[in-house]
C-alpha cells in the first residue's frame, strides 16, 4: 500500500506539489498525467525517497516516510521498482550486469542473483541480449531493461517516471503490454506520463496533476 | 557477493570508468607524488651537503712553548671528547715539515731554531660540525691546560651555514606554494574523475544501495587512482634519485619518503573523490 496524506514539497521558485494526498492498493494501476512541470516527478521522488516533503506524511508498505531517517530509506526502495525518467542505467554494466546489480547491492549469493536476473530477463524480452551494452540498445529495448531491473527484487509496486517519453506509438505500446502483463501478476503500478491516450484497454486510474494539485482523488 | 568484494570490485570499475578524467588524475597525482619524491631528496641533499661541506673543517689547538711533552696526554685527552673523530698530532718536527710543504725552505732555513709551535688537529664526526659547536669547543680546549690558542674558521663556516638555512627556506617556500596548488588542482582532477561515476551512484540507490555501498565505492575507486599515481609518481622519482646517487651530492631514495610519497596520493583520491558522493537522501 502507498499512501500520501497531504503532502506538499515547495521549491524554492515556488513549483512543486501542495496537499496530495493519494492511496494506491496491491494490484492497483495509477496513472499521473499531466504537462511538463506540473508535479508528477515531485510526487514519485516524495514516494521513493530522494525528496524529502516539507509538510505531509508518507506510508510506503509498513514504513512512515516522515519518521524514517535518510540511512532508513534504502529499505523502502527494496520494496519498490523504481523506473528513472533518466533510466539511470550503468554504461560499462552489460544488459545482465545492470540487472545483477540489483543482487550485488543487496548481497545476494551469485548463484541466485544470476536465477534471478535471467528470470525477469527473460520475462521482458531481453534475454537474447545478455552481453550487449546499454550503449547499443534501441530506446525500447532500454526500456524494457530498466523495467527488468525494477522487477529483480520482486517489488509490490512498480514507480515508474515518464518510461514512454521519446518512444515512438508502437514501441510504446509494445511497453504498454509488458506492464500490463506485470500488472496482471499483481504488481501495483504507479505511473507519470503525459501520452494517457495511449492507455485504452488497461484497468488505469487517472490522476490529473497540474500546477502541483492533484485534480482527482482516487479513493 | 561481500560486501568488501562488492567495494573492491565496484571502486575498480569506478576506476576504468573514469576514462581520460581518470587518467589525467593519475597524471597529476604522479606529478605531486614524484614532486614530494624530489623535494624530500633536494632536502636531504642539501643536509647530505652541508655535512659534506662542514666536515671539512677542524679545530687546531696549539701547544704552548716548551711542553710539547704533553702532546700524548693532551691528544688521548682530546679524543675522549663527544663526537670527535679523529685527533692528529703535529709535533714541532712535523710542524716544521708542513711549513716547508707550504711555504719552501727558505724562510726555515734563515732561523737557527725551529719557531713552530707543537699543536693538535681535533676533527669531528659529520653529523655534529655547527659552527656554533666547534666555537664551544675551541673555548673549551682553549681553556685546557698547556694550550695556548685554538684556531679555526669560524667566519666560512658561519657562511656555509647561512647559506644553507637559506637555500633551504628558498626551497621549502617554493615546495609549500607549489605543494598547495598541486594539491588544489589533483583533488579537482579527481574529483572530476570520480563525478563519471554518478550514474553509476544514482542506480546503486534506486535499487535500494545504502550510502555506504555508494560512498566505499568511489572511495576506493578514488584510492585507485591515487595508488597509480603514487607508484608512477614515487617509482619515477626514486629511480632517477637512485640513478643520480652516484654522485657524491645527492642521497639515495630514502624508502620511507617513498612510500610516503606512494601513499599520500591513495589519502588526495579518496578526499577528491569525495565530493561526487551523492547528497540527496
Amino acid at each position: 500500500m502507498i499512501e500520501l496524506i497531504q503532502v506538499s514539497k515547495l521549491y524554492p521558485r515556488g513549483r512543486g506539489v501542495r496537499d496530495v494526498s493519494l492511496r494506491m492498493e496491491k494490484g492497483d494501476w495509477v496513472l499521473l498525467v499531466g504537462g511538463t512541470g506540473a508535479g508528477k516527478s515531485t510526487i514519485l521522488r516524495l514516494i521513493y525517497g530522494t525528496l524529502r516533503p516539507d509538510s505531509g506524511d508518507i506510508v510506503v508498505g509498513r514504513y512512515r516516510l516522515a519518521a524514517l531517517r535518510d540511512s532508513q530509506l534504502p529499505a523502502v526502495r527494496r520494496m519498490l521498482g523504481i523506473i528513472d525518467q533518466d533510466l539511470t542505467l550503468v554504461e560499462d554494466r552489460t544488459v545482465y550486469g545492470n540487472v545483477a546489480l540489483v543482487g550485488e547491492v543487496l548481497g545476494w549469493s551469485k548463484k541466485r542473483t544470476k536465477r534471478e536476473s535471467l528470470r525477469v530477463l527473460n520475462r521482458v524480452g531481453l534475454h537474447a541480449h545478455l552481453d550487449r551494452y546499454p550503449t547499443k540498445l534501441s530506446r525500447g529495448e532500454l526500456r524494457r531493461l530498466v523495467i527488468g531491473r525494477a522487477l529483480v527484487a520482486q517489488p509490490f509496486a512498480i514507480i515508474a517516471d515518464e518510461p514512454l517519453i521519446h518512444l515512438d506509438r508502437d514501441t510504446a505500446l509494445e511497453i504498454i503490454e509488458l506492464l500490463s502483463r506485470i500488472h496482471a501478476q499483481g504488481t501495483a503500478i504507479l505511473l507519470a506520463t503525459h501520452r494517457e491516450d495511449l492507455f485504452t484497454r488497461q484497468p488505469v486510474r487517472k490522476l490529473h496533476v497540474e500546477d502541483g494539485i492533484v485534480r482527482e482523488r482516487l479513493r | 557477493m561481500s560486501a568488501a568484494g562488492f567495494t573492491l570490485r565496484e571502486g575498480w570499475r569506478s576506476h576504468r570508468r573514469s576514462g581520460l578524467a581518470g587518467a589525467l588524475a593519475v597524471l597529476s597525482l604522479a606529478v605531486l607524488s614524484g614532486f614530494v619524491c624530489v623535494f624530500a631528496g633536494a632536502q636531504q641533499s642539501l643536509t647530505l651537503a652541508r655535512q659534506r661541506l662542514l666536515s671539512g673543517f677542524e679545530l687546531e689547538a696549539f701547544v704552548e712553548p716548551a711542553r710539547e711533552r704533553l702532546l700524548g696526554v693532551l691528544a688521548d685527552s682530546l679524543r675522549r671528547r663527544p663526537d670527535v673523530r679523529e685527533v692528529v698530532v703535529i709535533d714541532k718536527q712535523r710542524a716544521a715539515e708542513r711549513f716547508v710543504e707550504r711555504h719552501g725552505e727558505e724562510i726555515l732555513g734563515l732561523l737557527e731554531e725551529n719557531p713552530l709551535p707543537a699543536s693538535l688537529i681535533v676533527r669531528y664526526r659529520r653529523e655534529s660540525v655547527t659552527a656554533d659547536r666547534l666555537a664551544r669547543e675551541a673555548e673549551e680546549i682553549t681553556e685546557l691546560d698547556a694550550i695556548s690558542e685554538v684556531v679555526y674558521e669560524g667566519d666560512v663556516m658561519r657562511d656555509v651555514e647561512e647559506l644553507s638555512v637559506r637555500l633551504r627556506l628558498v626551497a621549502l617556500a617554493a615546495g609549500a606554494f607549489v605543494l598547495v596548488i598541486s594539491v588544489v588542482l589533483t583533488l579537482q582532477s579527481v574529483r572530476v574523475a570520480a563525478r563519471t561515476g554518478r550514474e553509476w551512484a544514482r542506480a546503486v540507490m534506486l535499487v535500494g544501495g545504502r550510502r555506504k555501498q555508494v560512498r566505499a565505492p568511489l572511495a576506493m575507486g578514488g584510492a585507485f587512482t591515487g595508488l597509480f599515481g603514487g607508484l608512477i609518481g614515487a617509482g619515477i622519482a626514486g629511480s632517477l634519485q637512485w640513478l643520480l646517487s652516484g654522485s657524491p651530492w645527492i642521497v639515495p631514495p630514502d624508502p620511507r619518503v617513498l612510500v610516503a610519497a606512494g601513499l599520500l596520493p591513495v589519502l588526495l583520491g579518496v578526499l577528491g573523490a569525495a565530493p561526487s558522493w551523492p547528497r540527496e537522501p
